[in-house]
């Protein structure tokens, strides 16, 4: 703590008010070591998921291939989920499954601007009630090397391989009963020998996975190489399905496989569960997404420059449906435009919301009477970094008042842990920044929030935890791990306060 | 600048000075033994209400030199330049009311006139200061230079004082300034903010420490290395000297003993009794600041002596050590992963005496604490490691929680790490 004053000051603040409800809850639990608060989570590994850590709290351990969220208590606290205190629900708001390559990324687009906003709405609305899974042609190595490319957030999981393989948490741990399922009518073995009969050319090995086989044709031939592969398989007792895209590549998958099957077969999954999202949005692009948007009861959104298949799919079949939207974005900002369309919750980023025309408010009216209601210290969280870098980027306008939406939600005393080091007042080093608007105008800062998580601590205390990254024109991409304390405060854009942050840049 | 201060009664003050430390390191306690002794004892016990105050003759540089050489606790306030300057907090900000005080009968262009009229030898520029002009004197001429200089200083219309010390160092101040006047300064803000310490306590050992016995109310020890001159002025003292304590130790566990023997309590260092295992069938420990402290002095500590090799290989100690972690915590490293310190800290136990004979010492400075809730504490400190050569320190958050199934009754549920600027280490850490 940089002074004296701040310092006695802070040892000093007056205690938060005692919480009968949850003292009493911790007493009826005990039994069940620290279960309840707090408890934190943190994600570790690129594909950062908290699976191995919190679940054998209550004795019950992971099992391979369940379902599990990242702020789920269900598993651990056997009281009421009504109960908001508790913090975050089981079922997911929204489950939101989007292909990669010119879906969630655009390859045509260096600044990842529509990644970024994405991203940003993302982090700041649904990362505490929503689950994001990619859903993506690429094998993992493939996927693996996209995500250095492109700034993508960390899915809850990843369905690999045009639905061949779902896969959970760091480990990336396969969903066995998807495999078993798989393995009915499939022999790996055999397609590849009928691919060679035929001369086809086969893509790189990375492609080539146990339950998928890809070549290349051209599309001329594309009709008669399809049905006469899928006679000799079936010939040789095989169930399998062909799927055609991009007009070239060729994939030969189990019956059963499919993005669409392995969509289906997850929320048939979560409903035995009982943890089935209210929403599903599937987002794509290209053929082989058609079957996502198949699935029953989802809704769905094809991008802004969407492959022709598609396309001519969505006027014949997708038209007239209420849950289908036809974007007119590009990628990621498509899917933002859709989530607003399809009134499927906030679709209005802290990005978006501040530009050079000021700040706009979140809107709030579902929150106002909740107690503590979840996800507000994360939305502070993105919202204030999101101003302060716009700040110093020049991308909002340079006035005081403006720069009071970052200085009002510091509490006194309230310290901050930089990551090269050095430990100072965080009022005091907001504010020395307010004389640096535009310092990076010219190479601007891109950042973005991954892998946020929020906890109530005590009565009123959350603690948010998170992995941010930075990047700008010309430099390496940087990582964080950052913690930050917030405490409850009115008259507050959202209601809290920052009490401590503290960041360690991660190990490259 | 107002020292802002919130709480009513500060339960003792304790003015050090660092002398001893050089003398210390002259005396061969390399492992600067008798400071982590004593650092040990004040994060853990003091800390959260007390006030440390550093008050020496060295120049800012010098001292901060200091701090890079021996184990040195981060003061709350450093009077530093013979009391000609005073400095709050972390960030070292100056009392600028403090000059104002001083600056009154002063000039040190006049000073150094009168000097160098004399041909004084000055003492080198990193201990000339705005209000304190210092010399190297021999003993032998002391005796009539000092007098022909007051003389010389006083005809010129200056209001100074002369301190002499060590038998060398002579400093030429404002006779408004020095370690007394700066005390009983102190203690005059302190107590217009309703913040009087309940005691406070000076030590010393040199001749320009003397000021600081005179301050009303406080308790004073002379360490057992003190200056001739300073043991003499003590002789010297008619009347009631009883607030006055003569160590028979040295440094900072003379420091140690005379809190002992004026009955300032808690005196025994964590370092000078065994780190208590368990408090299984002790009554509920009480969640408070003071216990947030202790757990973190003593976790650390207990780290240190099973790395040294200085306790048994016991379960018991690794037991504390591990299951004081809560099973499900995070840690942020220094060196940027995640992982589980409840999990990696099973490779601790092969690493019993890895550390011994290599001058190995773990300790804790700055140690805060917030209260989150009735019984959880965000503490922040600085942890600092050091073995022969290597310097390294980590700034650290961490949550902690009561709960008396745990060793300590106190729980570590996330720990954060940054290398502090300066002092990145490169192995991996043990802990």
């Amino acid at each position: 703590m940089a002074s004296l004053q701040a310092c006695i000051a802070v040892a000093r603040a007056p205690p938060l008010s005692h919480s009968p409800c949850l003292a009493l809850l911790a007493r009826a639990l005990r039994p069940i070591r620290c279960t309840l608060r707090p408890q934190v989570r943190f994600l570790s590994g690129d594909m950062a998921m908290d699976w191995s850590f919190n679940w054998t709290a209550q004795g019950v351990s992971f099992r391979r291939g369940e379902m599990r969220f990242r702020v789920s208590l269900k598993e651990e606290a056997s009281v009421d989920a009504k109960d908001q205190r508790v913090g975050a629900k089981a079922i997911p708001k929204l489950m939101l499954v989007s292909d990669l390559d010119n879906t969630m990324v655009d390859h045509l687009d260096k600044s990842h601007t529509g990644l970024l906003r994405f991203n940003n709405l993302w982090a700041a609305e649904y990362a505490h009630n929503s689950l994001l899974v990619f859903s993506t042609g690429r094998s993992l190595e493939k996927y693996t090397q996209l995500r250095t490319q492109f700034p993508l957030l960390t899915p809850a999981l990843c369905i690999f391989s045009v639905g061949t393989e779902i896969c959970y948490g760091a480990n990336m741990e396969p969903d066995q009963d998807w495999v078993n399922y798989l393995n009915e009518g499939w022999n790996q073995a055999v397609v590849l020998e009928e691919v060679k009969r035929l001369n086809l050319r086969l893509q790189d090995d990375s492609e080539i996975r146990p339950h998928k086989v890809s070549c290349q044709i051209d599309k001329k031939d594309a009709t008669e190489i399809i049905d006469t592969l899928s006679k000799r398989l079936k010939d040789r007792g095989l169930n399998v399905k062909l799927i055609f895209s991009h007009g070239i590549d060729l994939d030969v998958l189990p019956k059963g496989a499919g993005k669409g099957e392995a969509l289906a077969f997850l929320l048939q999954k979560m409903r035995r569960e009982g943890s089935a999202p209210q929403e599903t949005l599937v987002c794509g692009d290209s053929g082989n997404d058609i079957e996502l948007f198949e699935v029953e009861g989802v809704n769905g959104v094809i991008v802004g420059g969407a492959m022709e298949e598609l396309r001519q799919w969505y006027d014949i079949n997708g038209k007239h449906s209420s849950r289908l939207h036809l974007a007119k974005e590009r990628c990621a900002s498509g899917i933002v435009e859709a989530i607003g369309e399809l009134s499927l919750g906030p679709h209005l980023s802290p990005f978006d919301r501040m530009n050079s025309n000021g700040i706009q408010p979140a809107v709030k009216a579902s929150e106002k009477g909740q107690l503590t209601p979840s996800g507000v210290a994360q939305r502070e969280v993105v919202e204030f970094n999101t101003f302060f870098t716009k700040w110093m980027n020049g991308e909002v306008p340079n006035n005081p008042e403006s720069f009071q939406r970052l200085t009002s939600v510091i509490a006194s005393g309230s310290t901050m842990v930089y990551p090269w080091g050095v430990e100072q007042s965080l009022l005091q080093s907001v504010t020395s920044a307010q004389s640096k608007h535009g310092l990076t105008k010219d190479k601007k800062i891109r950042v973005w929030i991954d892998c946020i998580q929020e906890q109530e601590l005590a009565n009123g205390v959350l603690m948010v935890t998170w992995h941010s990254w930075q990047m700008s024109e010309g430099t390496e991409r940087k990582g964080y791990f950052a913690t930050a304390i917030l405490r409850e405060k009115e008259g507050t854009p959202n209601g809290v306060e920052w009490l401590r942050v503290h960041e360690t840049p991660r190990k490259s | 600048m107002r020292l802002k201060t919130n709480f009513t009664t500060a339960r003792v003050s304790c003015e050090c000075i660092d002398q001893f430390v050089f003398l210390q390191v002259e005396h061969g306690d390399h492992d600067n033994k008798s400071l982590l002794r004593f650092g040990a004892l004040w994060q853990a016990h003091f800390s959260h209400d007390s006030l440390l105050v550093y008050s020496t003759g060295r120049s800012p540089k010098m001292f901060a030199d200091l701090r890079g050489e021996v184990p040195l606790l981060t003061p709350a306030i450093a009077v530093l330049s013979c009391g000609t300057e005073i400095f709050y907090g972390d960030s070292m900000t100056e009392d600028d009311a403090w000059v104002d005080n001083i600056n009154k009968g002063w000039s040190r262009a006049a000073v150094e006139e009168v000097a160098n009229e004399m041909n004084l030898k000055y003492q080198c520029d990193s201990e000339q200061r705005p209000h304190k002009v210092s010399f190297h004197v021999r003993k032998e001429e002391a005796k009539y230079v000092i007098p022909s200089l007051r003389e010389k200083l006083l005809a010129k219309g200056l209001d100074i004082k002369l301190i002499y010390s060590g038998g060398l160092d002579l400093d030429v101040l404002p006779r408004s300034a020095g370690k007394g006047q700066a005390l009983r300064y102190l203690l005059n803000k302190l107590k217009a903010e309703g913040c009087v310490p309940q005691q406070t306590l000076v030590c010393g050992d040199s001749g320009n420490d003397q000021e600081l016995f005179s301050v009303d109310n406080v308790f004073g020890v002379i360490v057992a290395n003190a200056q001739d001159e300073l043991l003499q002025w003590h002789a010297n003292q008619v009347g009631d000297k009883s607030h006055i304590f003569v160590s028979t130790e040295k440094c900072a566990a003379g420091i140690i003993e005379a809190m002992k023997h004026f009955n300032l309590q808690p005196n025994v260092s964590p370092r000078d009794c065994n780190v208590p295992l368990s408090v299984h069938c002790r009554r509920i420990p009480k969640a408070d600041p003071g216990a947030v402290a202790r757990e973190v002095v003593e976790y650390l500590l207990l780290t240190e002596q099973w790395l040294r090799g200085d306790i048994d290989a016991s379960e018991a100690a690794f037991r504390r050590l591990k299951f004081s972690l809560d099973k499900n915590s995070n840690r942020i490293c220094a060196r940027g992963i995640i992982d589980n310190p409840h999990e990696e800290i099973e490779s601790l136990r092969n690493q019993h005496g890895s550390q011994k004979g290599k001058n190995f010492r773990i300790w804790a400075d700055r140690v805060r604490s917030i209260k989150l809730s009735d019984d959880s504490w965000l503490v922040r400190f600085d942890k600092w490691e050091r073995s022969d050569a290597e310097w390294t320190c980590v700034l650290t958050s961490a949550l902690l929680q009561a709960n008396e199934e745990f060793p300590n009754g106190i729980c570590w549920k996330l720990i954060h790490e940054t290398w502090l600027q300066g002092y990145e280490g490169s192995a991996p850490p043990r802990m």
